[in-house]
């Protein structure tokens, strides 16, 4: 048996899909892994460049209370552990996104929009009150602060200001399925975490908006297909199973089992961590997927959750709600 | 010319900047002048000092490695020839080869082996990696069910 140095070693050189089967190994690597995971994934080192730790703790608390949420390559460099680029994107409810923002320039960070940021914030409220659906770029703002890791670098954070919930937008508009990451103050749920981790192929990911007709996608493929190219799609089989993650049968929940939960030792409480109780559908479009799923408000909440259409059909039957939430393919 | 006596009481005769890949050494040649002294490791084993002084002195005047911060970059495994030649004709005492660089200080031949222990887990399971390396399973089939279930998504296909 090797010294824990030489183990620490040894597992840097491994992906997360290798330490899976070594911590399953024996009582030693088991126990092994949980020292070496407490240390590799700690949240407050690796956001340290943004938020010093005093500050990590109010965005915490913010997160917890309001449901703000990070993503992007920030949460999947966390997850890889990797180190920490110089942008943060922050999901967070529009109408506390002036608190966070007002809270980001008390701290010291700049926005240098032409307007003032709670003008701009005001300005995104009144188009979606007058059913407006600004783009994610016109409710980006932008915020830097020189970086606490020192030198001449600046960190950005990029707070994204949603109208319907933080993780709409996340489903919405995430690139591809290895940034498919999210943080919230307990735990990080990574979607897709072989694609995460590089061990599989991340499709691209497109809001519903996108899609064609059938029609258009088939020709689309056909004319594909005569040019030799490759469809980056799964194969039919794979897509119509119902034990798969890119099953366009079945809902794939956040708690399901291919989501990997990572539990954040930050001392935060994970009582309140509803992300879990999230679901969405894979659909297909000509070389893309779509995460499909409506908006739920349960009766007595003030935050909408995102359920897939099957999932939502349950929830209106057993609460006897006729009321209908938005529907976002 | 230095001596260094093995824990099985086998000398070593090596060069200064050949010893002097190794950190412990360096420092312990700074506080001794006198080359006539041999230099003592108890903790090292002829069969496997012969093996570290073999890649000390191939690796003589080498740069020293620089620390990656990056860990995401290391998991691109890659070994020179001559190293993955070295490390595994050695494959049945890479243990005690990674053992004596940890303590003799060795930072590149403590890389390599602990990169080449890594290449041999890359990609197998559980019951393969035990096999490997002669784990003994001393987890409860409930311990074991338990780990298994938080680590599902890992044998997701």
């Amino acid at each position: 048996m090797l010294l824990q140095k030489s183990y620490e070693c040894i597992v840097q050189y491994l992906d997360n899909k290798d330490l899976c089967a070594l911590r399953c190994c024996s009582k030693y690597y088991q126990s092994f892994m949980q020292d070496y995971e407490a240390r590799a994934y700690n949240v407050e080192s690796f956001i340290q460049k943004f938020l010093e730790l005093s500050e990590y703790l109010w965005f915490r608390r913010h997160q917890e209370c309001l449901g703000t949420l990070v993503s992007g390559s920030f949460v999947k460099t966390f997850i890889n552990r990797g180190l920490a680029g110089d942008y943060i994107d922050v999901f967070s409810y529009l109408m506390f996104s002036i608190e966070l923002v007002q809270w980001l320039l008390r701290i010291g960070y700049t926005y240098e929009g032409s307007d003032t940021l709670e003008e701009a914030i005001r300005s995104v409220e009144v188009q979606f009150v007058g059913s407006g659906r600004p783009s994610v770029q016109e409710r980006m703002w932008l915020l830097s602060r020189r970086s606490l890791s020192g030198g001449n670098r600046f960190s950005h954070i990029i707070v994204i200001g949603c109208w319907d919930s933080p993780l709409a937008d996340i489903l919405l508009y995430c690139p591809s399925m290895d940034r498919l990451n999210i943080m919230t103050h307990s735990c990080i749920y990574a979607l897709y975490p072989l694609a995460a981790i590089g061990r599989s192929r991340s499709l691209p990911i497109r809001p519903y908006k996108y899609h064609r007709e059938a029609k258009c996608i088939r020709e689309s493929i056909r004319d594909a297909a005569k040019k030799g190219m490759k469809s980056p799609l799964p194969s039919t089989k794979t897509g119509s199973s119902f034990n798969d993650a890119l099953s366009f049968l079945s809902p794939r929940l956040f708690s399901d089992k291919f989501t990997w939960i990572l539990k954040l030792r930050n001392g935060a409480t994970d009582l309140l961590d509803i992300l879990s109780l999230n679901s969405f559908r894979v659909t297909y479009g000509a070389n893309w997927i779509t995460l499909a799923f409506h908006l739920y408000m349960p009766p007595g909440d003030a935050f909408h959750h995102c359920v897939s259409y099957d999932v939502y059909a349950d929830l209106l039957n057993s609460s006897n709600e006729l009321r209908a939430g938005d529907l976002f393919w | 010319m230095f001596t260094l006596l093995s824990e099985d009481g086998i000398s070593f005769q090596a060069e200064r900047d050949v010893l002097e890949r190794s950190v412990l050494l360096k420092n312990m040649l700074e506080d001794v002048q006198d080359s006539s002294n041999s230099i003592p490791l108890p903790n090292v084993a002829s069969a496997v000092l012969e093996k570290v002084l073999h890649f000390c002195e191939h690796h003589r005047g080498d740069p020293l490695p620089v620390p990656e911060e990056d860990e995401t970059r290391m998991r691109k495994i890659v070994i020179e020839d001559w190293d993955y030649d070295f490390i595994s004709a050695n494959c049945d005492i890479v243990f005690e080869i990674i053992m004596a660089a940890n303590y003799l200080d060795i930072k590149d031949l403590l890389d390599l082996g602990c990169k080449y222990v890594a290449s041999l887990i890359k990609g197998k399971s559980t019951e393969q990696i035990r096999e490997l390396f002669h784990i003994v399973n001393d987890l409860t089939p409930e311990e074991e069910e338990k780990i298994k279930k938080e680590n599902q998504w890992a044998e997701a296909v």
